[in-house]
């Protein structure tokens, strides 16, 4: 096991994902690139649409093809090229290696399986030598993990709430003791006192086991929660990265500053937040040039054409503006 | 569980009962005299007259109609043919035996050929795999049954020579009649199949399984597949009543000596203890069978399950929410 030993867990290069419908190509994702290395928590912000689930699915490669289709790019996982990778093996890795926190608990389950024997199916999946009633009985443990019952194994998904269910599926993803744990915005759906107990747990359960994550988010205050490294995701592309401090204290983005000038500050005395102007561009007719700039309020000419490189404005804090280039931020 | 299947047989002897009348009422206001019928053409006047009054026939409505529920349903006795003088029930008894074997059998093929059609279609959707299994679903239920049935007879039967044509022996008579129904069902079991799946494959549910590294059969056929079922339970059940009911068409075609032969012949021959007993039973059956129909809801899912429950089990508040 030398290799699972070395400190960088996932490495996605370049990569492009695209929405083929019947007559336009959606550019859903456009060159991403991030590494996340192990015990680490990389959160994904960005506005609804912005390319963030797609940009998790391909990793696990669980988009729906047709329509999408993973159009250039790699995607190492311990070195190990997973784009390339035949199905079967792939299937090794889903559910073991890689696990994924869905965003609707609502829906996320299956109705018509017991919640136990959801979780025991993905333990018997990867875990073939253990006997059914031993899958019964971690399926149990990891239910009592998560803080529901191990009474309540055979009832189904619609006797439970929402924030249970999440539990449910947070159990799931954590059955098999993944490497790589992708939460999509999960806890979007719930409430804010469970919000509160979902995250907790979370970090709880991510500390115990020591599994790295990628945390798929636009609420800026759980990234600060939970998270080591930030990337500010802008139709399809990563504008901004860096770690928790360089994106919050010293964001230098004209988008990712203007996502922190909509959130109200409780010290600060503003009547109005100041929003982003314009709505995102549609990801079938990206502008030229900076995706940002017909809403941006330091547009210059340089935005408008060309490809916007990114400039390291301090040690591993990346920027991909004119202006940082310029070094006037 | 059991609450609920008493209620359900006791809510079905209303709907007998009326079936019982409207077919008794249809029968009553049909031109034509069953003692006519009875004796034929060169009997005398008194004669007729004699019959009439024997078997009451000069009685008024409500008393023949009070008479026939009691005969029916107290001394559980349907009549005699007006034709060859036999029970009712027991012809019906007799044919039974035929009939349920080739709904059994036909149904059986609909489904095998139609669900597949339909999962590959909808897994598929917009190939031209799909293409293919609908059109083959088109061409399907566009030919009637008796046609197919025709085609089929006139190909294996006539120019072949592999099979018999007509009439009931052995299981080499089963084939062409039960293809001939199969085939024509599947159709619309295909079509079911497509439509239902093609509404649970992209749940976010399916995409759990399969990021879970469920093989993809198993997410097709399992988790998928298990919740697209109700329609096609519905679609199958109706059809095998439909087709226990009696197959009127093709059992003539095929010359087979079930229920529906017996219905055709007695609507022929204004049989009318004939034609009263196979509607009823046809209503019993069709009864029966679509409450296996919902019980097998509750068993496919754990939400339906729920509400037949029976309310005393359960706490007020779920038995409130839970509807029935």
């Amino acid at each position: 096991m030398s290799k699972s030993e070395s400190k960088r867990l996932l490495e996605v290069k370049d990569l492009t994902v695209q929405y083929l419908t019947g007559e336009e190509v959606v550019e859903a994702v456009n060159g991403v690139s991030f590494t996340l290395d192990r015990g680490e928590t990389l959160g994904l912000v960005g506005e609804t649409g912005a390319g963030k689930t797609t940009i998790a699915k391909s990793i696990l490669r669980i988009l729906p093809d047709p329509p999408a289709k993973v159009a250039g790019g790699e995607i190492f996982l311990d070195g190990e090229d997973l784009l390339h990778m035949p199905e079967s093996k792939m299937r090794t890795i889903r559910g073991k290696k890689i696990s994924m926190i869905f965003q609707d608990p609502m829906t996320a389950l299956n109705p018509i399986f017991s919640i136990g024997d959801q979780i025991a199916e993905v333990i018997r999946l990867h875990e073939k030598k253990l006997s059914k009633k031993a899958a019964y009985e971690k399926a149990v443990a990891m239910l009592e993990m998560v803080g529901i019952p191990g009474e309540r194994y055979s009832d189904f998904p619609h006797q439970f709430s929402g924030g249970m269910k999440q539990r449910v599926i947070i159990a799931i993803a954590l059955a098999c003791n993944p490497e790589l744990l992708l939460a999509d915005e999960p806890t979007t759906a719930l409430d804010v006192t469970i919000q509160a107990q979902v995250l907790d747990m979370m970090r709880k359960l991510k500390e115990e086991l020591g599994t790295s994550m990628i945390l798929i988010t636009h609420d800026l205050g759980i990234v600060a929660e939970v998270c080591d490294k930030v990337a500010v995701v802008y139709a399809g592309e990563i504008v901004e990265s860096g770690n928790l401090e360089a994106i919050y204290d010293h964001g230098s983005h004209p988008y990712t500053k203007g996502l922190f000038g909509s959130i109200p500050d409780i010290e600060g005395e503003e009547k109005r937040l100041s929003p982003i102007n314009g709505m995102p561009p549609n990801p079938a007719d990206l502008p030229e040039g900076c995706n940002f700039h017909p809403r941006c309020p330091y547009a210059t000419d340089a935005c408008r054409k060309g490809k916007i490189p990114f400039t390291e404005v301090a040690a591993g804090h990346l920027v991909r503006c004119v202006q940082a280039q310029k070094g006037e931020f | 569980m059991i609450r609920y299947i008493v209620k359900r047989l006791l809510l079905m002897i209303p709907v007998i009962l009326g079936v019982t009348w409207l077919i008794f009422t249809i029968m009553y206001f049909t031109p034509g005299d069953p003692a006519r019928i009875i004796l034929g053409t060169d009997a005398s006047e008194a004669e007729i007259a004699a019959l009439q009054e024997d078997l009451g026939l000069n009685d008024g409505y409500v008393v023949r109609f009070v008479r026939y529920v009691k005969q029916v349903f107290i001394d559980f006795d349907m009549g005699e043919s007006y034709i060859n003088g036999r029970n009712v029930g027991e012809e019906i008894g007799l044919r039974f035996p035929y009939t349920f074997r080739v709904a059994a059998i036909s149904v059986v093929i609909a489904v095998l050929i139609g669900l597949p059609l339909g999962i590959v279609a909808a897994v598929n959707q917009f190939t031209w795999k799909d293409n293919a299994a609908m059109m083959a679903a088109l061409v399907g239920i566009s030919m009637p049954g008796f046609w197919v049935g025709l085609m089929l007879s006139l190909a294996f039967a006539l120019r072949l020579g592999w099979l018999p044509a007509t009439g009931i022996g052995g299981p080499q008579y089963y084939i062409l009649p039960c293809l001939s129904i199969g085939l024509s069902g599947c159709a619309s079991i295909a079509r079911q199949t497509r439509s239902g799946m093609l509404e649970v494959i992209r749940q976010d549910y399916v995409v759990t399984a399969r990021a879970k590294g469920q093989v993809e059969w198993k997410v097709i056929y399992w988790h998928a597949l298990m919740n697209a079922l109700i329609p096609i339970i519905t679609q199958v059940g109706t059809m095998f009543g439909i087709q226990l009911g009696g197959a009127m068409i093709a059992e003539t075609v095929f010359s087979i000596p079930g229920i529906g032969t017996y219905m055709v012949s007695g609507i022929k021959n204004r049989d009318y203890p004939a034609i009263q007993g196979s509607v009823l039973y046809v209503a019993v059956i069709f009864g029966i069978i679509m409450l296996v129909v919902d019980l097998l809801y509750a068993f496919v899912d754990p939400r339906i399950r729920a509400q037949y429950q029976s309310r005393k089990a359960r706490p007020k508040k779920a038995a409130a929410e839970g509807g029935k």
